[in-house]
């Protein structure tokens, strides 16, 4: 179509031209002459034929000179404006031309009334056109007058006029605020970022498809550091969990008694056009319809979604369909995963009978001088024989390897779109087939829609249907930690290669079983799946100049189904008989349902007086959220093969069935008005009123607010035209946000119906909890100040953001005397700090247009300082409580031998709350090491002095999970057709407590495989400096300092190279465009800490192709 | 235009508008608590409910009657491993005591809370939605409860009333709200007690159990009707030695005539072990068997939660007296013969219910009332007071008083009875208390010295703690 080269030429301007070519194209010569003369060259592609050749000899031409000479006989003139040469068809007098040609003049303004040279003006419908000369003015010739012009220029809003007879069309040319780069998108109304006060991140759905094409969450982490998924160690690459997101650190305090808590505290609200949407939705939505994602992250940003605004609003927005002849867009991704299991440390067949050599596990505990004693050790010994044969006739199984496998998944997405001014339509469909790499685990996605949109007038009416269905199989091998407890000298078959059940009696005389057999012989599953039908419609209604109204009403359902089947030969069910016989195998049937209805009307006003510019919004939403959800366990299942929940006998021993129900409102009433002047000095306030059926009557609605001031110095007279510094803006901001992710009957006193037992066949009901009339509004007050700056021509672009921000009136349970008749009672209490900055640095290193060269490096950096303000009495005794159940548990003992030492607490340390600390911290007793004479753990009390006894009023903040400095750099670089894609994530400071060493290294139960550290690194001699105790010692760690590692980690989490084909011989085959693209994602990572990552579910590193193609 | 300005304008206006009706959304899975009051059936589940908590283990289901008290009381045989073991010689500060203290207390202070709720909401209610004289009668047993929970926590958690009786400790609790209700006196408690027992008896006034009319299937007894409340009031007055009062409320029960003592033939055929027509009140509980069957229906082993009779009860009895010869069981157990309570007794196959005196556990019996009555007459007629104490011997077959005995032998015999008629009911251990013996017998029949602080629990630490105590 039209291509503009626009390059400032660093050189002055060169006045003399030296050209030598022969059979060059007119456009490679052009492109040479811009590069040696500095000047703008415009044209129209349609009028310099691609094949056009010349062979020019120029040395020491003037310009007009080398312009003369280059476009020789072709039927274009030009023109020679300050820096532009424009290039454009001579008039053409033809007899083609048929005798009715209209001709039609204009010039077009800018919104200042300006002149813009260069316009491109194309007749719509037969694709020619022309461009404005220097002076804004131009010329065209029409076939008839049923035609429609565009008007284009870059920076400017594209405006379309049907000419309807008009010879003279002057246009004025808005400065165009839909480019991404240039608004924020807050969901309910568009800002121009030039006014804007707040903190925002604006991703394109290229950047966004630089890093990932299959997730949207992980791909937003790379341009946003405030944007953290938090890493879970326990559930890798488990494609059906949910990530856990967080921005700006933790603003709430996690549940410490049995609160009844449905999301995640601190999880960010999702707004997708215009509605809010679950997590769940955006993890499963194509990346590829999506066209732009927000991060609002501060007050001014946020305040307008008031009650939901506390963790940070992230806003996305689908993409809308275009006018035009119908057009096929299809993607197909195919990757490829393999488990990540470089973590683990596991021993082989060898090592591992020598490690339970040297931990005594040969050796009998009962006296060898009586029979029964000296029987065990015979026993011992046949055993220690036993497994030695095994060894050395090669039995070393690899059982880790097992469960996993490289997978391959694939998606395709289609969009279909077309359509004219007045209507225009867009039909949807995606089908991801993710396969995890636990066997046999994935999430298949399968997703409709379509989309409608109708301008009648003044008004455009929408309206997007969507349904997707996910099927969710869980592997049925159960969790890969069990794999990696297996002992390496088991043989896994047979000799008749089928899976052993039993494994081999441990010399500890309980059975192992074979978790193969299992998966082998029967039909053991566990799967979700779930149906989200979706249809948003909207008007968007044009009064008057300025004015304009938005009505919007979502409806959303989604119905949800969890079944679990456990056969009744599975191994848990081997020891029944008798009645117990009779309930083996288990079906678990659980059912919800969501229906989610949304409303929002917004009124928008924007008008410029001379160099006042005011936009002002008032709108206002309500929502109503049900949720209910049913669920039994059925058991007793006569076989393996009658696995359906009609064969079960009756409802699980002690089991009724279940169900809950909890509705939910909310209405708000917000306004925004934003005002600038002269595009320097800047102002924004919003106010938001919101009222929600989860909080007490007498607190039932409450305000929110914000309000930013923000300058623009780069507009002012001593920088207006300046080249060093292009963009230069400093902004600050307050204001005021809640949060409302609670149970929504907690404010209520509510009574239950008892349903075991009758007083005299009649019923009775109970006080279930003590309502809070006066539960007030968890609020965060947000604070902001930031910096922008583009600076050397745009080639160096520096975004820096400084944030303070406070929650107050935390939501919790207290715990109150029980002459109240409760324990507990849900009240506000307690305030938390999280400070920080977030910088990020883009730079152009190397740029150079006419070979489409351009290498752009980027980084950023995030630190976030959590702190406690202020803790409640009831949080304080929950600490008490903490220490006292951690000393009762040590002192209860209990070793690495017993069967609940998984369910311990152990040395995991707990959280604790303290004013003036991080809810970061890490809690645990300071160790100075392993004796080397006793081979026991020496403490450091609290008085100083080194001791051998643990104690839990020793703990003292050891470390802290959040690191110092967290982030993202890499490179986008672009070759011609090629880019290329890098994006690093790193970390420094902040510490983890390295829980593989305890599990598997010091509480390790040696019946299990264990880490190879048991082997090397722990004590087992009088003089041994180890940095682990006794392999001898089965008690059980409790926290310790020892082990607390510095955290410092460096990984890839993307690499892409793509190659773009729009033009060639691709459009012999009917294709408009096709990008192929190659990803690698997470392919290796390095860190200080040497610990295995996803117990329950690998990491998974993979690779992956697209092809995107328009047809 | 302007027009379409103010449709838009009165759009948001409406939407904006008070919503507060809107927000107000109701759960299905649980009632709250306004919706629940708007009808008179909402009440009656309410109290319906108070009663079901009562019958719990934690309270009257098993600590405040078969349990805990009577353990404290020495009526079980208590070996070392035995889960009483610490409480039966009056040792509090153990984990498991210290456990059973604080449900006990919870359990007893969330009842007093639904009654609260139900009085707060009187206030607020409409009265039409009740029928006939429904808000009386709720009315007046609520209050009672309440005053009847305060009366029991009293008498566990206060110095014994001989020794201060300005003694601080139980809150008086009459609001609904998360609020530290202060401690009171046990004076001031016992005043507050009466008062509310008072309304309750004027609001009960029309109960249908003092009329004629009374119909059998409304089982006032398993109620807090008009003579539990009279005869709460005679036991709460008795305790403060308020002798004359006691006497009056006494005396109204027993001459109602509304309840009689069993007949002693009818007791096997009918396996009415809890004297079903003595029951002034007691509370109905499908879950009877579990407490049989949990504590004394015992195999031949040492189990640490079965309660068996203690030694020192080898004597109270007179050969014929019917509660010997009905309510204990031999059994043997580890080669020893010992004997268990079987008054809770329930078939082993709820198909056999029917063969049973309905399940009722039992708190106010006739017979205190013939012992508040002998014991308050005794203050100014011994004779009177012999004449009916032996009213209920004669009725038990037992030994009569001589009518000659002084009232030292009188006192005795009073002591005896209590010992005898209240066996796995609770009611010993205030007495014990009530009469700030300094020595009891133990559970093995020696001697156990008794102090202020054995004869007081003390508040537990989630009390202490959060309350402020």
């Amino acid at each position: 179509m039209i291509a503009f080269s626009l390059q400032l030429s660093a050189e002055s301007v060169g006045q003399e031209v030296r050209l030598k070519t022969k059979g060059a194209s007119v456009r490679t010569v052009l492109k040479e002459l811009k590069k040696q003369t500095g000047y703008y060259i415009m044209f129209n592609e349609q009028d310099i034929d691609e094949s056009a050749k010349v062979d020019v000899d120029l040395q020491g031409a003037s310009l007009e000179e080398a312009l003369n000479e280059i476009l020789g006989d072709l039927p274009l003139q030009y023109d020679i404006v300050d820096d532009y040469v424009l290039i454009k068809r001579k008039p053409v007098i033809s007899t083609e031309i048929q005798q009715d040609q209209i001709v039609i003049k204009g010039k077009v303004t800018d919104d200042k009334g300006e002149p813009i040279p260069g316009v491109n003006i194309i007749i719509v419908e037969y694709n020619t056109g022309t461009i404005t000369s220097a002076d804004g003015t131009y010329e065209l010739s029409i076939p008839d007058d049923n035609v429609s012009i565009s008007f284009t220029f870059i920076g400017f809003e594209k405006q379309i006029i049907a000419v309807e007879g008009q010879t003279e069309i002057n246009i004025t040319l808005q400065t165009e605020v839909s480019e991404l780069d240039d608004v924020i998108v807050t969901g309910y109304y568009n800002q121009t970022k030039e006014s804007f006060t707040g903190a925002a991140t604006t991703i394109s759905s290229e950047e966004l498809q630089a890093v990932s094409n299959t997730s949207v969450l992980d791909a937003l982490q790379v341009y946003d550091p405030s944007f953290k998924i938090v890493d879970s160690n326990e559930f890798g690459s488990d494609p059906n969990k949910m990530p856990e997101i967080e921005i700006r650190g933790k603003g709430s305090i996690p549940a410490i008694s049995e609160n009844e808590l449905r999301s995640n505290p601190n999880q960010p609200t999702f707004i997708m056009d215009g509605f809010e949407v679950s997590i769940e939705k955006i993890y499963d939505l194509d990346i590829n319809r999506i066209a732009s994602v927000t991060i609002l992250k501060d007050a001014s940003a946020t305040a307008i979604y008031g009650s939901r605004a506390s963790n940070g609003v992230i806003v996305i927005e689908t993409k809308a369909p275009e006018k035009g002849e119908l057009r096929v867009n299809y993607t197909f991704d195919g990757t490829f995963s393999a488990p990540d299991l470089t973590d683990y440390n596991l021993m082989n067949a060898e090592q591992k009978l020598e490690a339970e050599r040297l931990a005594g596990l040969y050796e009998t505990k009962q006296s060898l001088a009586n029979k029964g004693g000296y029987q065990d050790q015979l026993r011992l010994d046949g055993l220690y024989n036993a497994n030695k044969q095994a060894i050395s006739s090669g039995v070393d199984t690899d059982w880790i390897a097992q469960p996993v496998e490289n997978s391959f998944s694939h998606k395709h997405s289609l969009f279909i779109e077309g359509g004219d001014n007045i209507i225009k339509y867009a039909l949807e469909a995606n089908y991801n087939d993710e396969n995890g790499v636990m066997k046999e685990s994935g999430r298949k996605r399968y997703a409709v829609g379509s989309i409608l949109s109708y301008r009648h007038k003044s008004m455009l009416f929408r309206n997007h249907l969507s349904v997707t269905h996910v099927n969710a199989p869980q592997t049925p091998y159960g969790s890969f930690s069990e794999y990696t407890k297996l002992n390496p000298y088991y043989k896994m078959k047979d000799e008749n290669g089928r899976y052993i059940r039993t494994l081999s009696n441990s010399n500890a005389g309980i059975p192992q079983y074979n978790p193969l057999y299992d998966v082998e012989n029967l039909s053991n599953f566990q799967k979700n799946k779930y149906t989200n039908v979706t249809n948003n419609f909207s008007i968007d209604w044009s009064i008057l100049e300025g004015l304009r109204l938005k009505g919007n009403v979502s409806v959303q359902l989604q119905n949800s189904n969890d079944q679990t089947f456990r056969s009744p030969d599975s191994r848990e069910y081997a020891n029944s008989s008798g009645e117990a016989y009779n309930r083996r195998g288990s079906y678990y049937m659980g059912d919800s349902e969501m229906f989610l209805i949304d409303g929002s009307l917004v009124l928008s006003y924007f008008k410029q007086i001379n160099k006042h510019f005011v936009n002002a919004v008032i709108g206002s939403n309500m929502q109503e959220a049900s949720y209910t959800q049913e669920s039994y366990t059925a058991e007793g299942f006569p076989n393996d093969r009658l696995h359906y929940i009609g064969f079960g006998s009756q409802f699980k021993e002690g089991t009724t069935p279940n169900g809950s129900e909890e509705t939910t409102r909310l209405i708000g009433g917000f306004s925004n008005l934003n005002y600038n002047f002269d595009n320097r000095f800047l102002l924004d306030a919003s106010l938001r009123i919101d009222g929600s059926s989860k909080f007490g009557a007498k607190q039932r609605t409450a305000p929110f607010w914000s309000t930013g001031l923000g300058w623009n110095f780069h507009n002012e007279p001593f920088l207006k035209d300046s080249k060093l510094v292009n963009e230069a803006r400093i902004r600050a901001n307050v204001g005021e946000t809640g949060g409302t992710n609670f149970y929504a009957y907690q404010a209520l006193t509510t009574y239950e119906y008892f349903t075991d037992r009758h007083y005299r066949y009649q019923t009775g009901s109970y006080v279930k909890a003590l309502g809070n009339d006066e539960l007030k509004w968890q609020t965060t007050i947000k604070r902001n100040v930031g910096i922008d700056l583009a600076l050397f021509n745009n080639r160096l672009m520096f975004k820096g953001n400084y944030y303070y921000d406070t929650t107050k009136d935390l939501v919790s349970q207290v715990t109150i005397a029980p002459s109240t008749g409760f324990n507990s009672y849900t009240e506000n209490m307690g305030d938390v700090l999280n400070k920080g900055f977030e910088v990020h640095l883009s730079t152009t290193v190397y740029k150079n247009n006419s070979k489409r060269i351009f290498v752009n490096l980027f980084g950023n950096v995030r630190h976030n300082t959590n702190e406690i303000l202020k803790i409640s009495d009831s949080l304080k005794a929950y600490n008490e409580s903490v220490i006292a159940n951690q000393n009762e548990e040590a002192a209860s003992g209990g070793t690495t031998d017993d069967v609940d030492a998984s369910k311990m607490i152990s040395g995991s340390p707990v959280l604790q709350f303290e004013e003036g600390k991080s809810l970061y911290a890490i809690y645990a007793v300071q160790s100075l090491g392993v004796d080397p004479v006793t081979g026991h753990e020496v403490f450091l009390d609290r008085f100083g002095k080194s001791t051998m006894i643990w104690d839990a009023r020793d703990q003292v903040i050891v470390g802290n999970t959040q690191p110092k400095f967290e982030g993202f750099f890499g490179t986008n670089t672009n070759i011609g057709d090629f880019s290329f894609n890098l994006a690093f994530n790193y970390r420094m400071g902040g510490q983890v407590y390295n829980q593989t060493v305890i599990n598997k290294v010091e509480n390790a139960y040696l019946q299990n495989n264990v880490d190879l550290r048991v082997l090397e690194q722990r004590w087992t001699q009088e003089g041994d400096i180890k940095p682990y105790r006794s392999i001898r010692d089965i008690s059980l760690v409790r926290a310790s300092s020892r082990f607390v590692e510095d955290e410092n980690s460096l990984a890839l989490t993307s690499a892409r190279v793509s190659y773009n084909l729009k033009r060639g011989w691709i459009k012999t085959i009917g294709l408009r465009q096709v990008r192929l693209s190659a990803y690698m994602n997470d392919i290796f990572r390095i860190s200080t800490v040497e610990r295995e990552r996803g117990t329950s579910y690998p990491f998974a590193r993979s690779i992956s192709f697209s092809l995107q193609t328009q047809f | 235009m302007k027009k379409y300005i103010l449709i838009i304008i009165s759009i948001l206006g409406i939407s904006l508008g008070s919503c507060q009706d809107w927000l107000d959304v109701q759960p299905v899975s649980e009632v709250s608590a306004d919706a629940l009051f708007e009808t008179e059936e909402g009440y009656k589940d309410a109290l319906n409910g108070i009663y079901l908590m009562m019958s719990e283990d934690a309270v009257y289901g098993t600590n405040l009657t078969a349990g805990f008290v009577d353990v404290m009381a020495q009526n079980y045989l208590i070996f070392s491993e035995h889960e009483y073991i610490d409480l039966a010689y009056h040792n509090y500060e153990t984990e498991f005591v210290q456990g059973r203290i604080t449900s006990i207390w919870e359990k007893a202070f969330n009842i007093i809370a639904n009654c609260n709720n139900i009085i707060e909401h009187f206030e607020n209610s409409d009265e039409n939605i009740f029928s006939g004289e429904t808000q009386n009668y709720i009315y007046g047993e609520v209050l009672a409860i309440r005053a009847f929970m305060h009366f029991d926590m009293l008498r566990l958690f206060n110095l014994p009333y001989q020794s201060d009786a300005s003694f601080k400790g139980i809150p008086y609790v009459t609001e609904f709200k998360k609020d530290v209700t202060e401690q009171l006196s046990s004076e001031e408690t016992i005043g507050l007690i009466v008062n509310d027992l008072e309304l309750a008896y004027q609001l009960l006034n029309v109960d249908e159990i003092k009329t004629e009319e009374e119909n059998v299937n409304s089982h006032r007894e398993n109620r807090f009707n008009a003579y539990a409340v009279a005869g709460l009031l005679a036991r709460v007055h008795l305790y403060i030695k308020d002798f004359a009062n006691a006497e009056k409320y006494a005396m109204d029960v027993v001459d109602s005539q509304r309840f009689s003592f069993v007949d002693a033939a009818e007791i096997i055929p009918s396996n009415d072990f809890t004297f079903y027509d003595e029951h002034i009140f007691s509370l109905y509980t499908i879950r009877l068997s579990d407490l049989y069957f949990n504590h004394f229906d015992i195999g031949d082993l040492k189990e640490p939660d079965q309660l068996i009779c203690s030694q020192r009860m080898a004597n109270w009895y007179d050969g014929d007296d019917i509660r010997w010869k009905n309510w204990f069981e031999q059994k043997t157990i580890v080669g020893e013969e010992v004997r268990v309570i079987n008054k809770y007794k329930r078939p082993a196959d709820s198909g056999d219910d029917n063969m049973f005196k309905d399940p009722a556990i039992p708190i106010i019996r006739l017979p205190e009332m013939y012992l508040i009555l002998a014991e308050a007459q005794a203050q100014h007629d011994l004779g009177m007071a012999i004449s009916t104490i032996n009213t209920l011997k004669a009725a038990r077959k037992a030994a009569l008083l001589d009518g000659n005995s002084n009232l030292a032998q009188f006192q005795t015999a009073l002591t005896s009875e209590y010992e005898k008629e209240f066996y796995s009911e609770g009611q010993l251990f205030y007495y014990y208390k009530r009469m700030n013996f300094g020595t009891i017998t133990g559970a093995d029949g020696t001697n156990m010295p008794m102090s202020d602080s054995k004869y007081t629990l003390p508040l537990p630490a989630n009390e202490i703690q959060f309350g402020g105590r």
